[in-house]
């Protein structure tokens, strides 16, 4: 290993899109179907292996933002990028992940950053139809995921690390 | 020995008071509690440096705000909005830090909060969960209106090829028990025609159909409109022996209504009060008004709302018992409607029996912009 970089990255995202999930499943490769909301934060590392590059994410998982909690701007600080956390069966909260990405924008300037579609187990109930996931796409990495599964979450979280390792 | 008992109090009560040092370091002062010296990985000396910031990565965003604390600046303490660290064993480590000023001393104390986080998520998350539960039901509700509407309408088509044949045959005048039962045919699937046509505008007027802003700008005269709706229930009711009587409303009775609405708002009512009147009977037709609205009530001799119907008649299926029985949806539209336009409307059991059905509208400026008179 020639280098070891620390990075923090921030999931945001409305509430009850899966964000908590997604990181228990990338760094711990568990799920529970039992729904805990996030207060605050909470804070999980993770190390990926790239080749002979080695980095750690320091993942801010934030409270969902809805009418209960706002996101406080203050968190961002220091972020190196962000992951923007979207349910699929909910297309409310595509608007509420791409507002969250305009006000992480106008602080962070532009860092790399991914879109998570997740709840891909449920694809048959998606209110996301194709041709909106393919204008995303246009403007985003996009990845459709399940937490419940697994499946899609490591290479999300891997190519976002990968846009952070130092050049 | 009292700061010594001091330390093993706030340790007992899962707090860490670290002191900052002038290079940003923090040295630990009393005793440290049990997830501290977990977390550390053993019992410090001292004077042994910490770096907060490493150990705890919040503590990054909270470190700022604390130093105005600790240079004197405004407020003597701060606390931080509680976060979650994970142990080891993946235990959740829920903390709260609090900045404070203490003579010379600039203070930070890290404390476990477990109580105060299981309490406030539970708050949180049963509201979240309502949150998205309502939100999935107002959805659900949706797509099935849309289905009806899909239903109702597809029902429409084949019905209206009944009424054509059912009208050509109707022509040919059938002598006899022939001509009668084909009336009975005529009559029901007229109805039927009248019910699907409700429901479809219960769905338009639910569904986008209504602008409250446009509301505002539509304009109509009872004066025009009551006389037209009363003439063209009057054949029914001469069928049931039934007699309408209404007031004249004067020239310029302008209110916020449009045309069409108004129209079925008042032939709702009028339905009704002839379908529920005993044969022989009157429905009164009155208009009363004072500056700002104008009220029209339509009252039968029928035997009137029982009373455990009466508090959900302007609901969504709302509707009574028996053959007399709509679909349930003929007031509900008349009480979306209305209000729409800003009015109210309701149903009194008159003492003396009977029902009387009301509804008030708020009066209009006319063309030249003065109120109608």
């Amino acid at each position: 290993m020639s280098t070891l970089a620390k990075r923090k990255v921030c999931l945001l995202g409305a509430t009850g899109v899966g964000k908590t999930s997604l990181v228990l499943r990338f760094v711990r490769s568990i799920f529970s179907d039992t729904y805990q909301t996030t207060i605050g934060t909470r804070i999980e590392t993770k190390h990926i292996h790239y080749d002979d590059h080695e980095i750690v994410l320091v993942l801010w998982d934030l409270s969902g933002e809805d009418e209960f909690q706002r996101v406080r701007l203050s968190y961002l600080r220091g972020a190196a990028g962000y992951l923007l956390v979207a349910d699929g069966t909910r297309r409310a909260t595509v608007e509420t992940a791409l507002a969250l990405h305009h006000t992480a924008a106008a602080l962070l300037g532009d860092v790399p950053r991914v879109l998570v579609l997740n709840k891909a187990d449920l694809r048959a109930l998606w209110e996301l139809d194709d041709a909106s996931e393919r204008e995303l796409a246009a403007r985003w990495p996009v990845f459709e995921t399940s937490a419940k599964t697994g499946a899609g979450v490591e290479e999300a979280f891997r190519a976002l690390g990968h846009a952070l390792l130092p050049r | 020995m009292e700061t010594s008992i001091a330390s093993s109090i706030l340790a007992s009560l899962g707090k860490v008071v670290l002191e900052r040092q002038p290079d940003g370091t923090f040295l630990q002062r009393g005793d440290a509690p049990a997830w501290f010296a977990h977390r550390m990985r053993g019992v410090l000396h001292a004077d042994t440096p910490i770096r907060v910031e490493s150990l705890f990565p919040f503590l990054e965003v909270f470190l700022p705000e604390a130093e105005a604390v600790w240079q004197g600046e405004g407020a003597t303490r701060i606390d931080s909005d509680v976060w979650c660290e994970t142990a080891e064993g993946g235990e959740e480590l829920p903390l709260e830090a609090t900045a404070l000023l203490v003579g010379p001393a600039r203070l930070l104390v890290i404390t476990r909060c477990d109580e105060l986080f299981h309490e406030r998520r539970l708050v949180l998350q049963r509201a979240r969960e309502l949150r998205i539960t309502y939100d999935a039901l107002a959805r659900e509700i949706e797509q099935k209106d849309i289905l009806m509407h899909c239903i109702v309408h597809d029902l429409a088509s084949p019905l209206q090829t009944i009424l054509g044949v059912l009208s050509s045959l109707d022509e040919r005048d059938p002598p006899g028990e022939d001509g009668v039962l084909l009336d009975a045919a005529l009559d029901a699937a007229l109805r039927q025609r009248s019910m699907i046509r409700e429901i479809l505008t219960v769905f338009a007027a639910e569904h986008g159909g209504l602008d409250a802003t446009h509301e505002e700008a539509v304009v109509c005269d009872l004066h025009v409109v009551l006389p037209h709706v009363v003439a063209e229930h009057e054949r029914t009711a001469r069928g049931r022996n039934v007699r309408i009587e209404r007031d004249a409303p004067p020239p310029g009775s302008f209110v916020v209504a449009d045309e069409p609405r108004l129209v079925r708002v008042l032939a709702n009512l009028l339905d009704n009060a002839v379908r529920h009147s005993p044969v022989g009977g009157h429905v009164h037709v009155r208009v009363r008004g004072d500056d700002t609205s104008l009220e029209v009530s339509v009252e039968d001799e029928g035997p009137g709302v029982p009373p455990s119907l009466a508090a959900r008649l302007f609901e969504r299926f709302g509707r009574g018992i028996g053959p007399e029985a709509g679909t349930g949806l003929g007031l509900y539209f008349c009480r979306i409607t209305v209000e729409r336009w800003g009015g109210a409307i309701g149903y009194a059991a008159p003492p003396e029996g009977g029902a009387r059905f009301w509804f008030r509208l708020r009066r209009a400026a006319t063309s030249t912009g003065a109120r109608a008179a």
